[in-house]
């Protein structure tokens, strides 16, 4: 008996949707890298379970899925460490963690 | 002597020092450089008559040319020879600037360094106290370096500087004086005057430039010969040769150009003396009788102009000497009445008599002028005859040496010009070119005969004017002094060669005495190609030139001191048109005032209006066009450009000011909006497909 695929891709899913809620409603700066590093997730589950489901048929193409995945997770490492380094020195600057008072770029 | 003739540039270079010596260190030097220049110049000399005992005893003209009889006409070799090869390259072709000494340039060398000595000696008395004494100085030794270059260049292109270089000192020398008018007049008269002929003569040395591709005495013998045989390449010559004579025509004072001369006169007497009676002014001669392998290769008639022009010059001039009042107006239009002679010996292929005549008259004109000097110096400068009178006692050695320069120019037998002036009859006598009427071969002889006359007349004249009879201003007379030794001494020097110089070459006495040392001269001057003289009637010719000078000096003594004022008043009257022609130099000045020079100042008044007008109009006019276009231009950008570049930059500034409010600054709504077109793209994607 095999897991069903929407199962493991639904989950993926609701992480994805989850994440992108919360980065898009949230304040925090904090906060907001925390949901990145949701998504990111869910991303990497998607394509863990797609590369599981497919291995029977083609184990050459499905390989390459859980490459990225270590890719996806070195990179969400790499970008928490900086974006954590970016929001110390936006405290130290201007006292809080609250990105809508951030609006430098605004044009 | 060869140690001299090797290293005869010393004589030139020897004043050339002595000149930027005197102009470098005039306010130390003071008096001192007159003695400076005398002792220069008495080296030279020495120097000069060395390189002339070596040259005379390498032998002159005549045995080179038996020696070396293959050799080109017209050219004998040079005894001295030092070139500058290629001094000044031009495409293919090349200038070689040289010196050399051969016989001609040897006698040249001892005359003009020993009138030079005399000249320098007797300006330390004349120009005494005078203003820019040192200025004199340097430019009478600037003058003989000149001179010298000439007579030592074996070229014409260092000829011309030399000649450019005298005509440069001539012009100083006539305005030494140049706060007053009438030197100031003078110098830039003869300046003028004689560039009319330089222009010509530069012009005439291009033409045979291009002909031959030389310009050395040596090329030019070599390379005409064979060059005449073609007619296009021969009436070029021609022309050039023709050139080369207005150049002479313009220094030498010949007519129509010869009226800066008298004018010359306003310079210091001394200098007259040097250039406008020995040297300088017989440069064109010796320019004549140096390039005629030119002359002698092209065309006869270019000889033929030489010779009638000299010849109506010695007649024309010496008409006008007899009614002159001013001692050294006299002296001036003989000069060029003499120079005429020359010239017209040299046209008529008696090249030896005009060179021997170049050399006789250089001490007799130079004695007289200096000794006119001494006379107008004892006379509180007045140079006007008819003030003086019975001078004879008062300055006895300037009326001594005055008296042999007087009796050699009137030729007298016995003195330098006597022997000169028959040797120049004599080649006029024998003057018979094939196909010309013999009366007109004979009008030179005539000419050169009635200058024999005029010019014993006029001589006489200025000499009992001057020396003898009463004294016609009593105040003067008394305080007359004799010149100081520094004076006195050129004349004496100079009145050696004045009398003996012509024995040199006594044709008659030669013969009588059966000597050949009476032709020395002759055979020294010996130069291949040249007619030969026939000498059947030399007796003949002696005895009319003769008469003519004793005539002359007779009819001069019976007018003045036999015939009383009063009746020649009255034979003045009898003549009236003639004497008025004559007294005003047959209105010459007055022709050239009226046409040359009016000419010229209406010319140069239409050429400025052309200038003011049209010229300056045209370039004015091109400014305001200019300044028109450079508004339309500058409005268009302004106006349309500029609006151009601000119409872009407020499109952009527009656009921008709608683009700006999207861009808010909140990192979400920027995520947001990334979503929003992610997921739109993506169900685009499905749609399209």
């Amino acid at each position: 008996m095999t897991l069903p695929i929407y199962l493991p891709l639904g989950l993926g899913a609701l992480l994805f949707g989850l994440g992108l809620w919360g980065a898009l409603t949230r304040t925090n700066a904090v906060r907001i890298l925390m949901f990145i590093e949701i998504m990111l997730n869910g991303v990497n589950l998607n394509l863990i379970t797609f590369s599981r489901y497919y291995w029977q048929q083609n184990a050459e193409s499905a390989a390459r899925a859980p490459i990225i995945t270590l890719f996806i997770m070195t990179v969400a490492a790499a970008e928490a460490s900086v974006g954590l380094a970016i929001i110390l020195n936006v405290v130290r600057n201007r006292g809080s963690v609250d990105v809508d008072k951030i609006n430098l770029m605004k044009g | 002597m060869d140690m001299f003739l090797h290293s005869a540039w010393v004589i030139a270079a020897l004043p050339l020092t002595i000149a930027a010596l005197i102009a470098m260190f005039s306010r130390q030097l003071k008096d001192k450089a007159g003695w400076l220049g005398v002792a220069g110049m008495f080296v030279a000399f020495v120097w000069s008559i060395g390189v002339f005992f070596a040259v005379a005893a390498a032998g002159g003209g005549h045995e080179e040319a038996a020696a070396a009889a293959h050799e080109a006409a017209f050219f004998t070799t040079p005894a001295w020879h030092l070139v500058w090869h290629n001094w000044a390259p031009f495409g293919p072709y090349q200038i070689d600037l040289g010196l050399m000494v051969d016989h001609l340039t040897a006698i040249m060398l001892v005359v003009v360094t020993l009138v030079s000595f005399c000249v320098q000696l007797y300006s330390i008395g004349y120009m005494h106290g005078e203003r820019r004494f040192t200025r004199f100085y340097a430019a009478i030794n600037l003058f003989t370096t000149g001179m010298l270059g000439l007579v030592l260049a074996d070229n014409l292109f260092l000829l011309l500087i030399s000649w450019e270089i005298m005509g440069l000192c001539s012009y100083l020398l006539i305005g030494h004086w140049y706060e007053q008018e009438w030197p100031k007049y003078g110098s830039i008269k003869a300046f003028l005057t004689t560039r009319v002929g330089d222009v010509g003569m530069m012009v005439g040395i291009w033409v045979i430039f291009m002909v031959t591709r030389t310009l050395t005495w040596e090329g030019l013998a070599s390379t005409i010969p064979e060059l005449v045989k073609n007619p296009v390449q021969a009436s070029a010559l021609a022309l050039g040769a023709f050139l080369i004579f207005t150049g002479a025509v313009g220094k030498s004072s010949q007519f129509p150009l010869h009226v800066w001369l008298p004018d010359a006169m306003a310079g210091p007497t001394p200098g007259s003396a040097l250039i406008h009676a020995a040297t300088m002014v017989a440069a064109g001669v010796y320019l004549v009788g140096r390039t005629f392998m030119i002359f002698g290769n092209v065309a006869p008639w270019v000889l033929t102009v030489v010779a009638f022009i000299g010849g109506f010059t010695a007649l024309f001039a010496a008409s006008i000497a007899t009614l002159r009042w001013d001692i050294k107006e006299v002296l001036a239009f003989s000069t060029i009445s003499q120079l005429g002679y020359m010239i017209m010996a040299l046209g008529l292929g008696g090249w030896a008599a005009g060179n021997f005549h170049l050399m006789t008259h250089a001490f007799f004109k130079a004695l007289l002028f200096l000794a006119a000097g001494s006379i107008i110096h004892a006379h509180h400068h007045n140079q006007l005859m008819h003030k003086m009178g019975g001078l004879r006692k008062k300055i006895p050695i300037t009326f001594w040496t005055w008296l042999v320069g007087y009796l050699a120019l009137a030729g007298f037998p016995g003195f330098s010009g006597f022997f000169s002036k028959d040797e120049l009859l004599l080649a006029a006598w024998t003057w018979a070119p094939a196909g010309m009427n013999p009366l007109v071969a004979k009008l030179p002889f005539i000419m050169a005969l009635l200058t024999a006359f005029l010019t014993a007349y006029y001589m006489t004249r200025a000499t009992w004017l001057a020396f003898f009879g009463e004294p016609r201003d009593q105040h003067l007379y008394d305080h007359a002094h004799e010149s100081p030794w520094t004076m006195t001494a050129p004349l004496v020097i100079l009145a050696v060669p004045a009398l003996l110089s012509g024995w040199l070459w006594a044709a008659l006495p030669a013969e009588w005495f059966h000597s050949e040392s009476l032709l020395w001269l002759e055979h020294f001057f010996h130069n291949p190609g040249v007619r030969e003289i026939p000498t059947e009637s030399a007796v003949t010719v002696t005895l009319m030139a003769t008469t003519a000078g004793l005539v002359g000096i007779f009819s001069g003594w019976l007018l003045y001191a036999v015939v009383k004022p009063e009746t020649r008043a009255k034979w003045i009257q009898a003549g009236k048109p003639i004497y008025t022609l004559v007294r005003n130099k047959y209105y010459i000045d007055e022709f050239y005032e009226l046409t040359v020079i009016k000419f010229t100042q209406v010319a140069s008044v239409a050429i400025a209006w052309f200038d003011g007008a049209v010229v300056d109009g045209a370039v004015n006019g091109v400014g305001v066009i200019g300044n028109a276009f450079a508004d339309v231009s500058g409005w268009f950008d302004a106006n349309v450009i500029d609006q151009l570049v601000v119409m872009w930059a407020d499109i952009s500034r527009a656009i921008a000011a709608q683009v700006r409010r999207i861009s808010t600054g909140y990192v979400q709504q920027y995520m947001l909006t990334f979503v929003v077109v992610v997921v739109a793209s993506v169900l685009l994607f499905q749609v399209i497909r």
